[in-house]
């Protein structure tokens, strides 16, 4: 349709209020309007505002206060008006050199649907800023009122690009402010070399979660924090969130205390109780023992026919002595404390294998130039105790294999059986619900809290695998 | 005929009270005296010269397989018989090894600690029908053929063990050179010990042996 009035290039002016084109600035139309061809060279509008002024001015648009000033103008080939003002017209086709002779509103209709889409574009331009402002804004809340520290920094020297309060709050600072000039990834790390071990899992795996690692709060105290990290390298910068998880590291620290006792505890019991059953107990059928020999010299002269029941009272009170022994051993073997950890399973293997002789049960220990310390002698014990337990219930294992090597600097036990096998997690998750056992886990804590640690294996119809690995020198 | 001079060690007084009414029984002993503990034991030895020294091994200062060990000493001619609620194999050794001729177990019929001391007497061994039979058993399990293919790894010193695991997790000599602060030379001598001293020839070997003995991690494994 422009092409038709061959308009373009043309100069023009603008006439009307500027309120009418607004949300659209004189500058937004003069862009439009270059777009088909056209140079906006006045505006004649009486309510501008100072932004419109000092715009147009930055666009050379001039602005004249009074229709005069455009009088003798001969550059200015038509002008559009929604001034609906017939007066404006007719003045300046009497003062100008107008080539176009259409200072009509015809034209201006013609042309108005570009204005207005420019005001209807902007219309949604600012309709979209707003919204993106209302989403910022509500993003911001997150950000702001994230319960984690969230924190964007620099790799090269570890400065903040961005973090919110709460990391502020990890770090212990009152004044967010002094926080954001003040925070350093590199120098809050309370061993430098945990940066080190970040990056090398950053730059291998890209992101990493759950790096749990000390920092410093503003005052230098360390504490446990749990960071996750993605690396952009490309723009220079790690991107992520901090937990504070000192609290629950002290838990975790109580935790593995008490368990530790409990565990202590347990054995001492079972230490008192065993000596007991073998001293006191032992000592009585001993003088038992000791009394019916006496009674059987005193009597044979005389009824020499009780004889035999004298004899049937010893062996009853043997085998109450052998009972009282195998309870006492199964509680603490007095061996494992004087010869070992190898005679105490040697020991025990020999009268698991005399009560149960459908199950064979070998044992092979080698490499050991030296005894263990006493309190990894006992948690291997009770792995093979609680091992050979479980298989006696689940196992029906013909054939049990016990390894025990010394592979310095640990001591490494396996359990191997050739049984039915088991899916670990549900019978672990079933022996817990229904019997409120806990014997594998007990084991994984027991072994845990002497810095060692349990692996299970196990396939249905190829038996079970129990293998415990625990430190047992400095170094070698 | 002289009596069998016997003396007990023992820190109950109820046993050695029921050992003296039932050798007052026995025409062929005499219980020339007691003692409360090891210690008690050896320092009278000398005064009451016996033939058989009855003791029991868990006693407080001094424990009966010290006494059994001392006695040898003082009064060579002495025979020593132990009497102890401990019935492990281990516990026999040792008191065999310390030069116990008689070991009976205290709950056993009172028969068997008569026989112990006339054995012991005689200069002849005698263990309660208990214990023998374990003993029995562990010098039949001795000869296993885990015995044989064990003995190599037992004769590695604690380097080479370490060696040994990390060949078969794949580190090259340089990184176990760089670990153990050794120069590569070393660590290849200590290579060549663990293939000698394990018989294998073959990193192949290596790996199944230690893949049976337990040694490799099955979590380290799985994530290689």
């Amino acid at each position: 349709m422009l092409e038709n009035h061959k308009l373009s290039n043309r100069k023009f002016v603008l006439v009307g209020q500027s309120s009418s084109w607004a949300p659209a600035t004189i500058v937004d139309l003069s862009i439009s309007f270059r777009e088909i061809g056209l140079t906006l060279v006045a505006v004649l509008s009486p309510d501008l505002t100072q932004e419109d002024q000092l715009m147009a001015q930055e666009k050379n648009i001039a602005l004249p206060a009074t229709i005069e000033e455009l009088f003798y103008r001969d550059d200015i080939s038509f002008v559009i008006d929604y001034s609906q003002d017939d007066e404006v017209y007719t003045q300046l086709l009497e003062h100008c050199s107008i080539d176009v002779e259409i200072i009509s509103s015809s034209l201006a209709r013609l042309l108005m649907p570009v204005v207005q889409s420019t005001v209807r574009r902007l219309t949604n331009y600012n309709t979209m800023i707003d919204e993106f402002r209302g989403k910022a804004a509500k993003y911001q809340g997150l950000f702001d009122n994230s319960v984690v520290g969230l924190y964007q920094t620099r790799i090269e020297d570890g400065m903040l690009i961005v973090g919110n309060r709460k990391l502020a709050d990890i770090f212990h600072y009152d004044n967010y402010e002094q926080f954001l000039v003040e925070h350093n990834a590199v120098t809050n790390f309370v061993d430098p070399a945990s940066r080190d071990k970040l990056f090398v899992l950053l730059y291998e795996n890209g992101s990493v979660d759950d790096f749990e690692v000390q920092l410093k709060r503003k005052d230098g105290t360390p504490f446990w924090a749990c960071m996750s990290a993605q690396l952009f390298p490309e723009r220079g910068y790690l991107q992520g969130m901090i937990l504070d998880i000192d609290r629950r590291r002290q838990y975790e620290m109580q935790n593995k205390l008490l368990t530790q006792r409990i565990f202590t505890i347990q054995e001492e019991r079972k230490k008192k109780l065993a000596q007991d059953l073998h001293d006191e107990l032992g000592q009585k059928l001993t003088t038992l023992q000791l009394g019916m020999g006496k009674l059987k010299q005193l009597i044979s002269g005389q009824f020499p026919q009780q004889n035999g029941l004298c004899e049937k009272m010893m062996t009853e009170i043997e085998q109450i002595g052998i009972s009282v022994r195998r309870i006492s051993s199964n509680l603490i073997p007095d061996i494992l404390e004087r010869f070992g950890l190898v005679l105490a399973i040697e020991a025990y293997v020999q009268s698991f294998t005399d009560q149960h002789p459908e199950t064979k049960v070998t044992f092979c220990s080698m490499g050991f130039k030296k005894r263990m310390p006493a309190e990894i002698e006992i948690v291997l014990y009770r792995v093979i105790q609680e091992s050979l337990t479980n298989i006696l219930k689940y196992a029906e294992a013909e054939k049990v294999e016990i390894n025990l090597t010394c592979n310095c600097p640990n001591a490494i036990l396996t359990i191997k059986d050739d049984g039915i096998g088991c899916d670990l997690a549900t019978a672990i998750d079933l022996a817990i619900k229904e019997h409120g056992a806990i014997g594998l886990l007990g084991m994984r804590h027991r072994l845990e809290s002497i810095g060692g640690k349990l692996h299970l294996q196990s396939t249905l119809g190829k038996g079970t695998l129990v293998r415990a690995q625990v430190r047992v020198q400095e170094d070698c | 005929m002289d009596k069998i001079r016997i003396m007990v060690i023992d820190d109950h007084d109820i046993v050695r009270h029921g050992l003296r009414e039932l050798l007052a029984g026995q025409p062929d002993m005499d219980l020339v005296g007691d003692a409360i503990n090891g210690q008690d034991g050896i320092d009278r030895l000398r005064d009451f010269q016996p033939d058989v020294v009855i003791t029991d091994i868990a006693m407080p200062v001094m424990d009966g397989l010290t006494v059994a060990s001392l006695v040898q000493e003082i009064l060579p001619d002495a025979r020593v018989v132990v009497f102890s609620m401990h019935d492990k194999e281990a516990y026999v050794k040792q008191a065999l090894d310390c030069g116990v001729l008689g070991y009976i177990l205290k709950t056993s019929p009172s028969s068997e600690i008569l026989k112990a001391i006339r054995d012991a007497y005689k200069g002849e061994y005698f263990l309660s029908a208990n214990v023998a039979s374990g003993v029995i058993q562990k010098f039949l399990g001795r000869r296993t053929d885990d015995e044989v293919k064990k003995s190599g790894y037992d004769l590695l010193t604690e380097r080479e063990q370490a060696v040994f695991r990390l060949m078969v997790e794949g580190k090259t000599i340089k990184v176990m050179a760089e670990l153990f602060c050794l120069s590569p030379k070393t660590i290849e001598k200590h290579r060549s010990n663990v293939m000698n001293k394990l018989e294998l020839h073959s990193l192949m070997d290596l790996t199944k042996y230690a893949m049976k003995i337990g040694i490799l991690d099955p979590e380290l494994w799985k994530n290689q």
